[in-house]
């Protein structure tokens, strides 16, 4: 299997298997959902490095959203 | 024309938009409205992955193919020396292998300025000019431009060629070094790894002069075929 399909699979894999996981903890929080979906889509884009056809504006997306979650999450524990 | 993997990757990701906008308004359960987000991430990450139109096996046996044409033509001449991959004008890589092992080694300008046909001259010296195996698939339109160096050697070595499983890339001035891991094809062709390098470094040194738009040759290569270790020079 090509590599792309391969990071494609496993980012599949991965994301259902966290929708399972965080569904069992009893977790109902979209914004946790969407932080480990971030965190899984930028960390297998580094380790299978992929090449794109155009700007990955999905990654940096995630990367916003993630970054905007985990402030929002700091914010309330600091204040 | 629309490629397949974009045509899927826009059906999955208004699948997995309406789906999650769906859920949202009406359910509100979190598993749902993730399975539709997670849905349409893959979706776009699909759309964004570029077709392969040729299959690898044929990729490799074209390749091979013009690594022989090479290797009879360096035979027919009795080349030892080391080429020099030059980008031009029209991002192509050629590159140029002095005939005779000359005491005065010719000057960078002199690649540049030397005529393009099979026998040429770099200054005094007399040379050949050879288009690499790779110099045309270094213009694959998939290649993106606001991708890496390591990103785009990943793509057409480990990907488009499935040459090697990964590479890694690392700058120290002028001098380039390269990191293949566990090469999957490595040809029987002394003459041209004497003068232009291994398959997998020669593609590299294209890609590298393409992208860096500077001649570029390879200095050391250490032969370990489950972790080589190529370095290169830029001019």
């Amino acid at each position: 299997m090509e590599r792309s399909y391969q990071f494609i699979f496993a980012l599949m894999v991965l994301m259902f298997a966290s929708i399972v996981v965080l569904e069992l903890e009893n977790v109902t929080d979209l914004g946790v959902y969407l932080t480990v979906f971030a965190f899984e889509y930028i960390v297998l884009d580094e380790m299978f490095k992929v090449r794109k056809i155009a700007f990955d504006f999905l990654k940096l997306a995630l990367f916003v959203i993630f970054v905007y979650i985990v402030a929002i999450r700091i914010i309330n524990i600091l204040v | 024309m629309r490629s397949i993997n974009s045509i899927l990757g826009l059906s999955f990701s208004v699948f997995g938009a309406l789906f999650a906008i769906f859920n949202y308004f009406i359910t509100y359960s979190a598993p749902l409205i993730s399975t539709g987000l997670a849905i349409m991430i893959i979706g776009i990450a699909l759309s964004l992955i570029p077709d392969s139109s040729i299959t690898q096996r044929t990729l490799k046996s074209m390749l091979h193919s013009s690594m022989l044409n090479i290797e009879a033509i360096l035979e027919h001449f009795d080349i030892k020396n080391s080429a020099v991959y030059v980008p031009t004008k029209d991002k192509n890589v050629v590159a140029y292998i002095p005939i005779y092992t000359n005491p005065h080694t010719p000057s960078i300008e002199s690649y540049y300025n030397a005529p393009k046909s099979i026998l040429t001259r770099l200054g005094d010296t007399p040379a050949i000019m050879i288009l690499p195996p790779a110099s045309e698939i270094t213009q694959s339109e998939e290649i993106s431009r606001e991708a890496s160096l390591e990103e785009s050697l990943n793509y057409i070595i480990c990907e488009l060629c499935e040459l090697s499983d990964s590479v890694k890339l690392v700058e120290k001035g002028d001098e380039i070094i390269l990191e293949f891991k566990n090469i999957k094809f490595m040809p029987e062709a002394a003459r041209f790894k004497l003068c232009l390098g291994s398959l997998h470094s020669s593609i590299a040194a294209c890609v590298i002069a393409i992208e860096k738009e500077r001649a570029v040759s390879i200095i050391e290569d250490n032969g370990d075929l489950r972790k080589n270790i190529v370095k290169m020079k830029l001019y």
